[in-house]
């Protein structure tokens, strides 16, 4: 039998980890779920309803079944792409998710723009320029400290209240405006991710700089620039990248909380709500799909890692 | 019917919903909602001035548009009939009608029709305005018996309201009978509420199963018409410039309703304007907005109330003196003006004062001291009714739902109180939905002795509370309890149109199942509005809840 080439085998075998981690969290979700104390139907019906409607409703839903059933039914109707009906809403998953995974997407999108912005440059000083060192250091301290509901409300209450320069709240309509509204939001998010990526970028850096080859090269005459550019920051994104790649993914989990101090109606929030009402549905969606972007996000840089460097190639094979 | 409900008090990755659920109406309303910790900065005293304002100076211009918040949340539905959270039923009343409705001090009025009772099992509504769906056919009286028939079917949430009717029918172009098994005096005050709300039928048979959706919308005849709802951000109302009633023709060209929930960001939402005004405000909430320049805060009264429920039968609560002394290190002043920042008055028995109708207060007054007094916070007479008793230092659990500051202040208070009273409480948090769960279900309040319980009564009546909870079998009558004379009297009672008949029967009954201590009344709440300087108008009883309360706000100037 042929061997396929060691690349593709490893990129075959990265993509059915992915699917088969998918598949496991799916699971374990919806297990995790259905174990949970709380009957959704007391949320559907009412205090009031009879014991007789209770049970039917209970019927009619399927709550009744056994989890293994319940959860095969889910899995069959996801891979065909239909996620459900909310209990609460009694409105189709997917009619749902759609205006949300939008503004929580440029949210995310907005908050690793930031990070990638301040934190690779603050890395990079930091690593690079011993007169700028403390000064980022402090920052990154004080950066990482502050959890992102308290920086949200600090925000707030300077620059929404106060200043009256951003919207205290919401998520906005209309291109420009959605950018407007989530602004403080976006920074509240990329403030404690910003630091971590300083960090690594920082330490990345200035281990990369005292490498031999390195100063053979500064030894050599080349343009600092040049040194910089070919043998420190090429070397150094391969730590970098991975934790960069995680902060993305850390993000869709992390705007549960800064939707919610910016009252902006995202999947961070339909997730928290639906958690505390057993709604299925959304509950298992949102979280497949942060547990998707995580899987992508680990998978692809695990890819481009083979790329980036030689060394992970050849171990492949 | 009881609730748990809880106020909104919410923090940022909570939750806090209504799980409605609710009756409204007749009954009180529950309402759950669970919320996460909320920020205990504000101790600041507010001073009510011990004055309750039903309404605000009226309105005298109109605006463009008002933004005003639901504090607990998005509702489920728009769906009258399932519409029973606090957010469901404030902004679904300012779309659909009822044939009677209230003012903000509860008096019953005719609106889409005057009503006759014909006889003690017979009602008859006859169209009386000139009143068009916001598709512009007329509301027939076939729209009427529709709308009421479905409201009593048994999947809706208002359908208890409805026990004791035999038949709903159109029996002329604009008259509709009702006809009753028993007479039921209070069924024509819960028409006010969302019971009682008309939509088109035509519209509401086509759209079946998703009437009230943010998709599927709703056709009513109300001084709003629903403009849009975009699922998790807001509900956008317009005016109808068609509508018939000139007295509830809206200020406001249009109306739109957010969904902020956090307790921080609804303060900061309203200080800097971005949100006008909101009801239902958070405790912690109440200090800061108190001095804030943007808006005035403003108490009104209301009939929810807080208790501490009798969980079951058994266990060392199943000692009558035991119970009493409890009731005894309830330091009622203290939890109002503390906890609830003033937002809320003792309360000495199971019905709260804004409960009784106005006609008879002066006879539920009288009754009411004499609770009071005997009543009033006394440690030392606790401990000896405690040493009287059989109890011998067992735990008493009390449950409270998890993250909800409020109701966890509250509890510990008492624990400390009862502690120096020879009583041992432990408390016990649980997640919402299961909270909610144990209030209708026996099995999962074994192990509770006591319940933290919010409610409130849709209508003006006391009768409407009782009759859940102290006729035997009656839903939330957790102890069993059961006297063939208060059994007689709050039937007789529902079945007597003469108020001074209703007012003696109850207070009788009153008598003999307050002396059980089913359940520990701790505080009436008051309603807590918050509106813009440059508004006025607001209702700001809790009879905004089943009132068009959007069309009576408006510019303070011409």
């Amino acid at each position: 039998m042929r061997q396929l080439p060691g690349p593709i085998l490893h990129v075959i075998r990265t993509l059915a980890a992915a699917a088969g981690t998918m598949l496991a969290a799916s699971f374990v979700i919806f297990v995790a779920l259905a174990l949970a104390p709380g009957d959704p139907v007391s949320q559907i019906l009412g205090p009031r309803a009879s014991d007789a409607q209770r049970a039917q409703m209970r019927d009619q839903l399927g709550l009744d079944d056994p989890v293994l059933v319940r959860y095969w039914h889910w899995l069959t109707g996801a891979l065909r792409g239909d996620f459900g009906t909310s209990l609460t809403y009694r409105e189709d998953v997917s009619a749902l998710l759609e205006p949300r995974i939008l503004t929580t997407a440029l949210l995310v999108l907005m908050a690793t723009i930031l990070i990638l912005l301040v934190g690779l440059s603050l890395g990079t000083l930091g690593g690079t320029s011993d007169r700028w060192r403390p000064a980022v250091n402090a920052l990154v301290g004080l950066g990482v400290a502050i959890p992102g509901f308290i920086a949200g409300s600090a925000l707030i209450s300077l620059f929404a209240v106060r200043l009256g320069w951003f919207p205290t709240f919401g998520a906005g309509s209309g291109f420009t405006d959605r950018v407007w509204h989530l602004t403080l939001p976006a920074i509240a998010l990329a403030m404690g991710w910003s630091a971590y990526v300083a960090q690594m970028t920082s330490a990345a850096v200035s281990e990369e700089n005292k490498r031999e080859h390195v100063l053979t090269a500064r030894g050599r005459g080349i343009s600092r620039a040049s040194v910089f550019r070919r043998h420190v920051l090429l070397n150094a994104s391969i730590p970098v990248l991975t934790a960069s790649g995680l902060t993305v993914a850390g993000l869709v989990a992390g705007s549960v909380v800064v939707e919610s101090v910016f009252a902006i109606d995202g999947l961070g929030s339909l997730l928290v709500k639906s958690v505390s009402s057993k709604d299925y549905a959304p509950v298992t969606a949102i979280s497949m799909i942060i547990v998707a972007v995580f899987v992508i996000v680990t998978t692809t840089i695990d890819l481009a890692q083979v790329a980036l460097d030689p060394r992970l190639r050849k171990q492949t094979r | 019917m009881k609730l748990t409900l809880k106020r909104p008090d919410a923090q940022s990755a909570d939750v806090r919903r209504a799980l409605g659920l609710g009756a409204a109406a007749i009954a009180l309303l529950a309402v759950t909602a669970c919320s996460g910790s909320e920020s205990t900065g504000n101790s600041e005293k507010v001073d009510v001035g011990g004055q309750l304002v039903a309404q605000m100076p009226a309105a005298k211009g109109d605006v463009d548009n008002i933004v005003w918040n639901l504090t607990d949340g998005e509702p489920d539905s728009l769906d009258p009939r399932m519409a029973a959270t606090y957010s469901g039923g404030q902004v679904v009343n300012n779309l659909c009608e009822p044939l009677v409705t209230n003012d903000a001090e509860y008096n019953l009025t005719p609106n889409l029709a005057e009503f006759e009772q014909v006889s003690p099992t017979e009602l008859r509504y006859t169209l009386i305005a000139d009143a068009e769906f916001w598709d512009g056919t007329p509301v027939t009286a076939e729209d009427v018996a529709y709308s009421l028939n479905r409201a009593a079917e048994p999947s809706s949430f208002v359908n208890f309201i409805y026990a004791n009717v035999k038949s709903i029918e159109a029996t002329g172009d604009r008259e509709v009978t009702v006809r009753f098994s028993k007479p039921d005096e209070m069924f024509n005050n819960e028409m006010t509420t969302i019971a009682g709300l008309i939509v088109e039928k035509d519209f509401t048979e086509k759209a079946a199963d998703k009437v009230g959706t943010p998709g599927g919308g709703l056709m009513c005849s109300g001084p709003f018409e629903l403009t849009s709802w975009t699922s998790g951000d807001s509900i956008e109302l317009t005016r109808n410039d068609t509508y018939w009633n000139p007295d509830r023709r809206p200020f406001a060209a249009s109306v739109k309703f957010t969904f902020v929930t956090d307790t921080t960001a609804v303060t900061q939402a309203l200080e800097s304007g971005e949100i006008d005004g909101a009801y239902e405000l958070a405790a912690s909430s109440l200090g800061s907005l108190a001095d804030s320049s943007v808006g005035n805060l403003v108490f009104g009264p209301s009939t929810q109330s807080v208790h501490f429920d009798v969980a079951g039968p058994d266990g060392p609560l199943a000692d009558l003196k035991l119970r009493e002394a409890l009731g005894l290190v309830v330091d009622r002043e203290g939890i109002a003006e503390k906890i609830y920042n003033g937002a809320a008055s003792p309360l000495y028995t199971s019905v709260t004062p804004t409960t009784w109708p106005s006609d008879e207060s002066d006879l539920y007054q009288a009754a009411y001291d004499k609770f009071e007094s005997a009543r009033t916070y006394d440690v030392e007479k606790a401990k000896s009714l405690v040493e009287e008793s059989d109890y011998s230092g067992q735990e008493i659990v009390l449950a409270t739902v998890a993250g909800d500051e409020t109701q966890g202040r509250v509890a510990q208070l008492l624990q400390q109180d009862a502690k120096q009273a020879g009583i041992n409480i432990k408390i016990q948090t649980l997640q919402p939905l299961v909270m909610a769960q144990a209030g209708y279900d026996a099995a999962k309040r074994k192990g509770l002795d006591l319940m933290f319980s919010e409610s409130f009564n849709g209508v003006q009546d006391p009768l409407e509370p009782t009759g859940f909870m102290f006729l035997p079998g009656a839903f939330y009558n957790y102890t069993n309890f059961s006297d063939p004379t208060v059994t007689a009297n709050l039937v007789q009672a529902r079945q007597s149109f003469d108020g001074a008949e209703r007012a003696r029967l109850f207070l009788a009954a009153q008598e003999i199942y307050e002396a059980a201590n089913a359940t520990i009344p701790v505080v009436s709440t008051n309603t807590a509005t918050f509106l813009s300087k440059d508004l006025t108008g607001a209702i700001t009883s809790f009879a905004y809840w089943a009132m068009p309360q959007m069309a009576y706000v408006g510019s303070t100037k011409d």
